[in-house]
């Protein structure tokens, strides 16, 4: 069995992320098939692998930049990268993940019209005091004494006409970007952790975050921008609000009793333990072996 | 000739096996499709090159054998 970087020899998780704590504060149950047990319907969502190729090649670009390539040099290195990595070398073909608008194709094109679209961009990379770029960073700070909150950080930037500090994130989503798909991130655990880590790692006055937002359809992309702010009181209260629901996770696991929340097997279009749940208690096991596949199990300190 | 390989053969290649200015053409291609987006407002125009299937590629080589061929070579055997 594989040891996991993020849990203690009793299996207790001691290493949280923004997708580990989003998974358990909706539902314990659903944490526990998915996180604690790696139950998945299926190998691994498009929407990942689409949007991890996505924010990696943008990243990468910026990494380039801040080295010294230039635009068309950097452009040339993320769109070969990202065509290898996204060529399947057992069958010897593009890798096809089977949806209709996030495909290899729409993938590079996205990569190519973002870089075009924010060309003359005046959101630049923070410089730190060593002389390194801000970019790809790994963090992992202690929440308390007990626990550590971890994640990843894309970029640093300075935004606005007052150049202020912000993390940046990529976004891909196959909606019409709205205002109401940037309201979507607040409260959320993942800006707010960024700007909350942000400002303990680099030690500046992170501001927020600023989502750079893909629309992913079948014929174009188009991108919106938007600077989500979080002031000190939020980020105080996000760390005591972390801390007690990874309290509350702790006495599940010495209970060993992840309870349902039942006002939640409706979100997003459905969870999709429901109808593992809505079964009797006796046959559960034997739904999730006959529909449900294991997967690599969530791994927070585990580097990407 | 790579310089004039559609944009979907390019995209069907092996990644490995492509040029800097097969990169070259891909980019300059999505770059073109955008500056025809933003003036037409087109929301299909990006739509990628439908990929052409193996049969049909078969077909194709055949065709191109035939109309290649000189009159004498069709029947040299016969």
């Amino acid at each position: 069995m594989v040891s996991l970087l993020s849990f203690d020899k009793t299996g207790l998780q001691f290493a949280w992320d923004s997708t580990s704590l989003s998974s358990f504060v909706t539902c314990p149950r659903k944490y526990y098939y998915s996180m604690l047990q790696g139950w998945t319907s299926e190998q691994r969502s498009v929407h990942l692998i689409f949007g991890g190729h996505y924010a990696s090649a943008l990243e990468h670009y910026h990494k380039h930049i801040a080295a010294g390539v230039s635009h068309n040099d950097a452009l040339r290195l993320v769109v070969r990268e990202a065509l290898e990595n996204t060529w399947d070398r057992d069958n010897d073909v593009p890798q096809d993940w089977l949806h209709s608008s996030k495909t290899r194709d729409t993938l590079i094109r996205s990569i190519v019209w973002y870089l075009e679209h924010f060309k003359d961009d005046p959101m630049k990379t923070v410089i730190l005091s060593d002389g390194r770029a801000a970019v790809e960073y790994s963090f992992s700070l202690d929440l308390s004494e007990d626990y550590t909150y971890c994640g990843h950080i894309d970029r640093l930037v300075t935004y606005g006409d007052a150049d202020d500090i912000y993390v940046q994130d990529q976004k891909t989503t196959g909606s019409q970007i709205t205002p109401r798909f940037f309201e979507g991130y607040s409260p959320d655990y993942q800006m707010t952790g960024y700007t909350w880590a942000g400002q303990a790692i680099f030690n500046m006055p992170v501001k927020g975050v600023v989502i750079d937002a893909a629309y992913i359809a079948v014929g174009f992309t188009a991108f919106g921008r938007q600077a989500i702010g979080r002031s000190e009181k939020q980020l105080e209260e996000f760390r005591t609000e972390a801390l007690h629901y990874i309290g509350v996770a702790k006495k599940c696991h010495e209970e060993q009793y992840y309870p349902m929340n039942r006002t939640a097997c409706g979100n997003y279009g459905g969870c999709e333990f429901r109808r593992v749940c809505s079964a009797v208690p006796g046959i559960r096991s034997n739904l999730l072996q006959g529909s449900f596949k294991k997967r690599d199990r969530w791994d927070p300190l585990a580097r990407r | 000739m790579t310089e004039t390989a559609p944009i979907a053969e390019l995209m069907a290649r092996d990644p490995l096996k492509l040029s800097d200015t097969d990169l070259d053409t891909i980019i300059a291609d999505l770059r073109a499709s955008r500056a025809r987006f933003v003036l037409s407002d087109d929301k299909k125009i990006g739509t990628p090159a439908a990929r052409k299937s193996k049969a049909q590629n078969d077909r194709e080589a055949r065709s191109k054998i035939i109309d290649s061929a000189e009159f004498g070579d069709l029947f040299k055997d016969l």
